[in-house]
């Protein structure tokens, strides 16, 4: 399942005692999702960690709804940016986090940090959406690409005579999936399309946007999976896999996360019970297009329901 | 299915575009309008969702809309959508403009991104000329995807769709595909030294280490078994892909001491070659191909167990892959904690790199037939971390004499680290053989031997698809040596070059005048051209000569021209071959696909790169165009190599060859200096792939010299328009009556 927090009567989200509160904020407004849906007075502890040089604004805004310290991880990789969080979750009754403008990698990191200490299962994830991504032409998403990485701590054990299998969850950003499926030369290749998207009409979008790895690969290879429902991804993803007659430790596994933050919490979730038979592959865009920044805040969801999928 | 086409164009000139949609409407095409071409701000987002639906644009270009705003933003978008495969751009001059002034008007790239398909001259060709070609333009491109999609689907049976050995389905098809380079010697390949093989992208690397796999190798040897007779070594294909490793990521090796990282790696790539090659045993016990009984296994088992200290309980060898799995998440377990701070214990089973040579003399020891050797086939090598290159260079200095081999395959310039963990080096001739897939087209010989590989892959193909054997030769229909132009078209065009009056021409012998037609025929027939008419490509040698001796983009040529005859309901390999004007549209797509594809697929550097390839390709289409002696000059001769290495430059060069974008030639003969007070030159090329795209010729027979502070100032965004301006000029210049010799290895 997956709740839309509801109206903004500061109350929408019932805290246990003892909960921590990690908030991560930069420039976009949809990292201030959070602040109207619960009630400053029931987080034990809150941390509002800084992703940006220029969030000045926001980060006024959560200092004066949450409250608590602030962490400057402006600068720090994703390795020190979870390190830095790490330090910071003792022994809580509950984590909340705010994975909104979180990087995937960093999602997929921090995840498995909270994991390893048996925190993750007690951990509550809420995702803001942003009204739109500025604009609907893939021009302004992103340009070339800076490098072609795996994720630290997501590696296969599969030996390396296996053919290669690659899976791509397909966003906004078709540079970045041709470039990772030209640079993987893959014996087999599927692509995942967020379906039902956020929005009407994204689905298509994203379809139309991938065109070429559409037309390559054949609508054979291309599977619809829930957007925003990290339950139903973990549930659609396993169907696919059966239904293709695919065993992941049989192939040299690659699955790269290009697509929702809700789906690359699944994600995590199939890792996780695949683990070492699938690598998590990112590419890192040359530079970001200024126009293509997610606007405006639409709607805060708690991610919810998938820990049963399990 | 009919095509899309969308018409962007000035309020002002809206009587123009109804004569054009007027004549749109008759064809099998469905034409929109933007009806808000004046309007600005938000509405232009609707407008980009509109064109989003489209196949096709058509910009009208006049002096009224390149000042617009609005245009330039929604060509940027549009340009990049055609980089993308997602839309074709038509731009078309409105017949009261003026060329010259409206391009000038719009930013270079954009200006060079319309150039590639041709721009529709109502301006000069007459309307109904100019709508001619505009609509033979749209027929003849066919969206690249499309074609893609078409001839690398599985699902057809266009024979050259294979263009990567992934795209291979079987160990059969390679077999039967397989043909051995003829510019090295295969034998040095596959006997037990070590061999670093390098080559660019596409070049037969992983085609080469497959055949020496043992379930392909066994085939290639008429075999079905591996047996006591069939070969002396069991060869395992590894392919290290980026994420194949925990300490492989930028992100961990920042967080890792250097030596903490060098001892776990020395565990892990020894714990996954070993993995690999018992997996490989696995798969060839369980297809018939080799024969091993249960003792046999529990013995390997057993005695690798041991050798590695591990404590597996089983006797097979899935027990034991199971075991080595564990051992690779210990290591994976330990960067974690350490990475995020914890100060972990190592508990890893600090192998060195000897244990490598014991462990594979249990396997190969357990093999049917004496002295077999266990061959390493590592693919992909150039992805590999400094660190990490080191310790492979280790274990491939280490396999001497032993019963095992590394094979090594690299993009160029893929073996830059030399060193090994006890700071030796790694010594070609003594450690290893130095293989070089990629042919040198400039080379007469070399270029003979890659039209014979390319003859035998071919028939190779048409033979695995079930069409009748023939010769390429008699395939791909050959063009004339001017194509449509006549050799008196051309003769007028070079006494005009060259300043030769009729009456000198006249007194020439047919010799002389033979000769004038072999150093300045094609740059004749490129300045002859219309403006909406391509250089035709037909034949083998035309193919081979634009693949830059790499066989990848030959198979692209050569499927797409078969891709091209096909679409037309004809049979290319059983009627009368592919045509001239085929081959010559797929020389187009490819060339265009290729170019368009290094923007976005080559790591940091891509939209730099791309840059310096379409300046380069300006100024050499410059020369070829006026240039009076040295036209055809697109080798690029560096002529400070002392400056390098450049921190500007010298990484974007590397970049470039690893990817074939250029390529560097060392060494020539011809490349020597005239005397010992000239300089050597530092020489690369630009891949012939490009030519037809830059409208250059693909012949490279003379230099132009650049100096290292040249290309800086070209990959620099703000210093290059001027710089590129300055090197356009200095090309002009033509040295008349300067009669220089172009280099030789062309006929």
């Amino acid at each position: 399942m997956m709740e839309n927090i509801g109206d903004s009567d500061g109350s929408d989200l019932p805290l246990t005692e003892n909960c921590s509160l990690l908030l991560f904020i930069n420039e976009e407004e949809r990292c201030c999702g959070l602040f109207d849906h619960i009630s400053s007075d029931e987080v034990e502890e809150s941390y509002i960690f800084n992703k940006s040089p220029n969030s000045i604004q926001n980060l006024k805004r959560a200092k004066n709804r949450i409250g608590g310290e602030i962490i400057d991880v402006a600068n720090c990789d994703v390795i020190d940016l979870v390190s830095e969080v790490m330090s910071k979750v003792k022994d809580p009754s509950e984590i909340i986090i705010d994975i909104s403008v979180l990087s995937k990698p960093e999602l997929l990191i921090l995840m498995q940090a909270l994991d390893r200490q048996g925190l993750l299962i007690d951990t509550r994830l809420i995702y803001s959406q942003p009204e739109d991504y500025h604009s609907s032409r893939p021009v302004t998403d992103s340009k070339g690409i800076q490098n072609i990485d795996s994720v630290p701590g997501f590696i296969n054990s599969t030996p390396l005579n296996r053919k290669t299998l690659l899976i791509l969850m397909l966003g906004f950003e078709p540079a970045r999936s041709k470039a990772i499926y030209n640079n993987y030369d893959p014996d087999s290749s599927y692509l995942i399309v967020p379906s039902p998207g956020y929005k009407e009409g994204w689905e298509e979008r994203t379809v139309r946007q991938n065109s070429y790895l559409r037309n390559v690969l054949g609508e054979n290879n291309i599977e619809h999976i829930h957007a925003l429902h990290p339950g139903q991804f973990v549930k659609q993803f396993n169907r696919f896999l059966t239904e293709n007659e695919i065993k992941l430790g049989e192939w040299n596994t690659f699955v790269s996360p290009l697509s929702t933050k809700p789906q690359t919490v699944g994600l995590y979730y199939i890792w996780r019970k695949n683990e070492r038979t699938i690598s998590v592959v990112h590419s890192t865009p040359l530079e970001r297009n200024k126009l293509f920044v997610p606007t405006g805040l639409s709607e805060t969801w708690e991610l919810v329901g998938y820990k049963d999928e399990i | 299915m009919t095509q899309k086409v969308f018409i962007t164009y000035s309020h002002d000139d809206a009587d123009f575009k109804d004569k054009i949609v007027d004549r749109l409407d008759e064809q099998d095409l469905e034409v929109k309008l933007d009806e808000r071409a004046l309007k600005i701000g938000d509405e232009l987002l609707e407008l980009f969702e509109e064109i989003d639906d489209s196949d096709i644009l058509i910009p009208i270009l006049s002096e009224n809309s390149v000042e617009s705003d609005w245009v330039q933003e929604e060509l940027k978008i549009a340009v990049k959508d055609q980089i993308e495969d997602r839309i074709r751009i038509f731009a078309v001059i409105h017949e009261g403009g003026k060329y010259s002034d409206i391009l000038d008007d719009l930013p270079t790239g954009i200006q060079k991104s319309l150039e590639l398909r041709q721009i529709g001259r109502f301006d000069t060709n007459g309307f109904d000329g100019a709508f001619s070609n505009l609509v033979e333009n749209i027929d003849q491109y066919a969206p690249g995807a499309e074609i893609y999609d078409n001839y690398l689907s599985n699902n057809n049976d266009n024979p050259f769709r294979r263009t990567r050995t992934e795209y291979f389905e079987s160990s059969e098809v390679i077999a039967n595909t397989f043909a051995e380079p003829l510019n090295t010697s295969y034998s040095e390949i596959s006997n037990l030294k070590p061999s670093l093989i390098e080559g660019g992208r596409g070049s037969g690397k992983t085609m080469i280490l497959k055949s020496l796999q043992a379930r392909i190798n066994i085939l290639l040897g008429g075999d079905t078994k591996f047996e006591r007779s069939s070969s002396d070594f069991f060869g395992v294909y590894c392919k290290l892909t980026r994420g194949s490793f925990s300490t492989q990521s930028d992100k961990i090796t920042n967080h890792l001491d250097i030596d903490v990282a060098s001892t776990i790696y020395t565990d892990e790539i020894t714990v996954r070659l070993l993995s690999s090659l018992l997996d490989e045993i696995n798969y060839c016990k369980s297809e018939g191909i080799l024969d091993i009984d249960r003792a046999t296994e529990k013995e390997i088992v057993t005695r690798l167990n041991d050798q590695l200290g591990m404590s597996c309980s089983g006797h097979t060898i899935p027990d034991l892959l199971e075991c080595t799995k564990s051992e690779l998440n210990t290591i994976d377990e330990y960067i974690q904690r350490k990475i995020l701070g914890e100060e972990p214990q190592y508990d890893g089973l600090f192998l060195d790199q000897t244990d490598i040579a014991d462990l594979s003399e249990i396997v190969a020891g357990n093999l049917p037939g004496e002295n077999i050797n266990i061959y390493y086939l590592i693919d992909e090598y150039e992805v590999l971390k400094d660190f990490q290159k080191t310790v492979v260079n280790t274990l491939v200095k280490r396999s001497e004499q032993n019963m095992y081999s590394f094979k090594l395959a690299s993009k160029k310039p893929g073996f830059s680290i030399s060193q090994t963990l006890e700071d030796e080096e790694l010594e070609e001739y003594n450690d290893y053989n130095s293989i070089d897939l990629d042919y040198n087209i400039s080379d007469i010989h070399e270029r003979s031997n890659f039209k014979d590989m390319l003859t035998e892959i071919t028939k190779n193909l048409l033979s695995n698809e079930g069409f009748p054997e023939k010769d390429v030769e008699d395939i791909l229909e050959k063009r004339d040596r001017f194509g449509s132009k006549s050799v008196e078209d051309i003769d007028e065009e070079i006494r005009e070059m060259r300043d030769i009056s009729k009456s000198e021409w006249k007194g020439l012998s047919e010799e002389e005048r033979q000769t004038q037609r072999d150093h300045y025929g094609v740059a004749s027939w490129y300045k002859i051209l219309e403006s909406n008419e391509h250089r035709q490509f037909g034949g083998l040698n035309d193919l081979a000569m634009l693949s830059s001796g790499i066989t990848r983009f030959y198979l692209e040529l050569i499927g797409v021209s078969f891709y091209n005859a096909q679409k037309d309901n004809r049979a290319p390999i059983q009627d009368n071959g592919i045509s001239v004007q085929d081959q010559t549209k797929a020389a187009h797509t490819v060339s265009d696909y290729f170019l368009e594809y290094i923007h976005d697929n080559i790591s940091k550097y891509g939209p730099r790169i791309q840059r310096l390839v379409l300046d380069l390709g300006d100024i050499f289409e410059e020369k070829l165009r006026n240039h009076t002696s040295e036209p055809e000059a697109a080798r690029v001769s560096i002529i400070d190599p002392e400056n390098l290495p450049s921190e500007k430059i010298d990484d974007i060069l590397d970049s470039a060859e690893e990817h074939s974008v250029i390529q560097r030639k060392s060494g020539r003969g011809g490349m020597r200096p005239r005397s010992k007070t000239e300089r050597q030159l530092m020489e690369y090329t630009l891949n012939r792939i490009y030519a037809p795209s830059l409208r250059i010729s693909p012949r490279y027979r003379w230099r132009t010299k650049f100096e290292i502070q040249d290309l800086e100032e070209l990959v620099d965004s703000e210093k290059r328009p001027k710089k590129k301006e300055e090197l356009i000029n200095s090309v002009k210049i033509g040295v008349r009556d300067e009669k220089q010799k172009p280099m030789t290895d062309f006929e």
